[in-house]
């Protein structure tokens, strides 16, 4: 399908190489929700649709369920498209997932999900291999950047073919792993919407639904034959018997080649390779596994392939505890895995050495913890410490999923669980306390604005109607910032850059019954202070509810710069008392052998931290 | 030398994917196959991030544990939690004005393990190059003019145009080139 290489050889990110193959596999639209590790992959394809002059229609969808229904309704009407999340995206879009395998798709529908082993940036080590699994789709594992390219193609090839949305799972180390890549033309492909009426399929009814759950299950089994076949499954080596065979997929199996490589192993250790693992393609894989008389199964995050092997008596992996069952598969823990089943192979003499004493030596000399912080000059740190001001210590502060999550440190963030749970949670955090009468401390809710549009809507309904009473502080900074600078609902802008409808905030809000609503500008504390302060008291009222602040202050990194500037100096008024540091925490601000200093490099003259300090040590420059 | 193992080590904000991205296109330009690995998200707030540039044929985006030829510090203490990645005869580069910066049980392991400590005033010769933010491009510099790594000056220099924003190419030019008469 993809045709001769065009001249170009690009360096190009694991989520790019993911948009290359999507576009040169002809996709037509494409839906996403950012979330690390998936955020590169849509600004991409907008990149490459643009440069190569394909119509491609793109969106940052509200949440990854919306995108999912979105490109589900185009793949019925025979369009290629595409929607990508991250893991825990796919727990919001479950719902659309689940009945889009019994009903299917006419055009090719590839679900890009990336999982994240470790985890970098995410709230669970869930494997989506499993959720394909439990959806009955096929997915695939792409084990490098190149791989992932080639499965994106592959993907909607397999998805036309067997009229089902298939599973593109990629991982971290893959997405944000580099490789040179030769680019293919674009497949750029001349097909209409044709939407054909057939209620019993698009509308099934569960009498219908039992038709077509048998329908599946007989797809599933034309799909594992398929896979038995497929050139992502393939044995590595030619070794028809011996003591240890592997069986390998996605990241784990690229550093298993290396690591055989760097010791002299290539081509030694027989290697099932299998990027294509659901559904199992079960002569396969149990015929590889009969072979030998120990196989271990390296994937990650969690198993899929030894719990789906029928006989596991031969099989060592994490059933058995041979492979840790949490955490990142990296190279040493590889290492402390295959060095004693290669040495009990006598492959090898003996284990190899791990490189544990240097880590040891390293670990004990107690180099600075690099906890992330929000960033100097950030507006939400002002938010936070206008919000502690006021609730003080008996406060309880839901919040949720964001760079904001970074207010644990200065005492004003509790609880973070998932997309919208801040405005959910402090609607149970207040019925909890006030239920029989009892007295209900100062609440105070924290979510941005995306993450509010996302999961947020449904929850502040349910607060204002339950009758809740508590703050709601959506942190609004004109941006997604956390997973690179994506544009929100509220911008309107569109991934190519184009200015789309635009939503506001407030009136959202007001519409939704929120009775109580002040926007400040963070950058002014004690104005904040006073606006979280009248909020809280609005709780309290006689006829009170729920109270929605909204500090409006760009991001900094999105829009250096618009905001006067006041240099601060600090005063010998300063007795090292340390609140600034605290319960502001600027990384701009550190303790010295006098005073506390200012980094001149890293602040950028918001001269937010100047009310923070009691006794007047922080100046405006010129004062100072 | 057709191949070449670096971790480039140090904070988030200090220009570390960028400065993989310019040895990465160097070993593009000069032919040779190329992988590499980013941080990116919640970590590139301030916290610990590493860059991984692989040259030569490979798998994995990431350098192995204890096999790399090269690792790059733009912070000292960075560059010791990235030790475990150095390879035996591998360089450490870290900037610091002088190797006491490093404790004695750090400077007696690279000893142990024949590998090679070069201590880089980075800081002070970005701000030389005319921008404290071109610390990153010192240490390209470095790698560059090291003997026996496949990063050519000359070739960085193209790569930089191609990658620098305008109106910070003259520094980082100026920066590269202060870092590689340090190799």
């Amino acid at each position: 399908m993809p045709q001769a290489p065009a001249a170009r050889v690009l360096p190009l990110l694991g989520n790019e190489a993911v948009a290359r193959g999507l576009l040169e596999a002809g996709c037509q639209l494409a839906f996403a929700y950012p979330g690390t590790p998936s955020s590169e992959v849509l600004p991409a394809l907008v990149r490459f649709a643009r440069e190569e002059g394909v119509p491609l229609h793109s969106a940052w969808s509200a949440n990854e369920k919306v995108a999912l229904e979105a490109a589900l309704a185009a793949a019925y009407c025979g369009k290629r498209a595409a929607v990508v999340m991250k893991q825990v995206g796919l727990n919001v879009a479950a719902d659309p997932l689940l009945s889009s395998a019994y009903i299917g798709v006419r055009g090719g529908l590839v679900v890009v999900v990336a999982d994240d082993p470790g985890p970098t940036s995410s709230q669970t080590e869930q494997d989506t291999r499993q959720f394909a699994y439990f959806a009955k789709l096929p997915v695939l594992d792409p084990m490098s950047p190149a791989e992932a390219r080639d499965m994106a193609g592959y993907a909607f090839d397999l998805s036309e073919r067997f009229e089902t949305p298939v599973i593109l799972r990629t991982s971290q180390r893959v997405c944000h792993g580099r490789q040179d890549i030769a680019l293919y033309s674009p497949t750029v492909l001349d097909r209409p919407a044709v939407f054909a009426r057939a209620p019993q399929r698009w509308a099934a009814t569960p009498r219908h639904r039992l038709r077509l759950h048998h329908a599946l299950n007989t797809r599933l089994e034309s799909i594992a034959a398929e896979l038995e076949e497929c050139p992502f499954n393939r044995e590595l080596g030619s070794a028809t018997a011996g003591p240890l065979g592997i069986i390998a997929a996605g990241p784990p199996l690229a550093l298993l080649l290396d690591l055989l490589a760097a010791h002299r192993l290539a081509g030694r250790v027989p290697i099932l390779a299998l990027g294509a693992p659901h559904p199992l393609p079960r002569r396969l894989v149990e015929g590889f596994i009969a072979r030998f008389k120990r196989v271990l199964v390296l994937e990650e995050p969690d198993q899929v392939i030894e719990l789906l092997v029928g006989d596991r008596s031969r099989v060592r992996g994490r059933h058995d505890g041979t492979v840790p069952s949490a955490g990142v598969l990296d190279a040493a823990a590889l290492t402390r895995v295959l060095g004693p089943l290669l040495a009990e192979a006598e492959l090898i003499d003996s284990p190899w050495e791990t490189g544990d004493a240097i880590r040891a030596l390293v670990a004990g000399l107690d180099l600075p913890a690099r906890a992330p912080t929000l960033c100097p000059g950030c507006p939400h740190r002002a938010s936070f410490f206008a919000i502690q001001r006021v609730g003080g210590k008996k406060g309880i502060y839901p919040s949720d999923i964001g760079c904001y999550t970074l207010g644990s440190s200065q005492g004003a963030v509790d609880t973070v669980h998932d997309m919208g749970a801040s405005v959910s949670m402090a609607t149970g955090f207040y019925h909890a306390h006030a239920h029989a009468g009892g007295a209900v401390p100062p609440i105070f809710a924290t979510i941005g604005d995306s993450t509010f549009y996302h999961g947020g809507l449904p929850a502040l309904a349910d607060a204002v109607t339950s009758g809740a009473r508590f703050v709601l502080v959506i942190l609004d900074n004109r941006i997604t910032a956390m997973t690179g600078m994506q544009p929100t609902l509220m911008s309107g802008v569109q991934p190519d850059g184009s200015q789309g409808p635009s939503l506001d905030l407030e009136a959202t809000c007001r519409g939704l019954g929120v009775p109580w609503l002040k926007i400040v500008n963070p950058y002014d504390v004690i104005a904040t202070v006073q606006v979280m302060r009248d909020a809280l008291a609005y709780t309290r009222a006689a006829d009170g509810g729920v109270a929605v602040v909204i500090p409006r202050q760009p991001c900094v990194i999105h829009q250096p710069g618009q905001y006067p500037r006041t240099p601060v100096a600090i005063t010998d008024r300063c007795n090292l008392c340390g609140v600034c540091l605290d319960q502001f925490g600027c990384p701009a601000l550190s303790r010295g052998a006098a005073r506390i200093e200012v980094d001149s490099i890293r602040c950028i003259q918001c001269g937010t931290c100047i009310p923070v300090c009691a006794r007047g040590a922080i100046v405006p420059a010129e004062e100072g | 030398m057709g191949s070449c193992d670096v971790v480039i080590a140090g904070l988030g904000g200090q220009g570390i994917v960028l400065a993989s991205r310019v040895l990465m296109e160097v070993a593009l330009r000069q032919g040779l196959p190329v992988r590499g690995a980013e941080t990116h998200g919640m970590a590139q707030r301030g916290g610990s991030v590493l860059a991984h540039v692989r040259v030569g044929a490979c798998q994995s985006p990431e350098v192995l544990s204890g096999r790399a030829d090269l690792v790059l510090a733009l912070e000292h203490h960075e560059g010791i939690r990235a030790l475990p990645f150095l390879g035996p005869g591998g360089t450490l580069v870290v900037n610091a004005e002088s190797p006491e910066l490093l404790p004695l049980a750090v400077r007696a392991h690279l000893d142990a393990c024949g590998a090679h400590l070069l201590p880089v005033p980075a800081t002070r010769l970005a701000q030389e190059a005319g921008d404290v933010k071109a610390l990153n491009m010192v240490l390209v510099g470095v790698a560059c003019g090291l003997p026996g790594t496949p990063f050519t000056l000359e070739t960085a220099a193209t790569a930089l145009q191609a990658l620098v924003k305008p109106r910070a190419l003259t520094a980082s030019l100026a920066a590269l080139r202060l870092g590689a008469a340090r190799a």
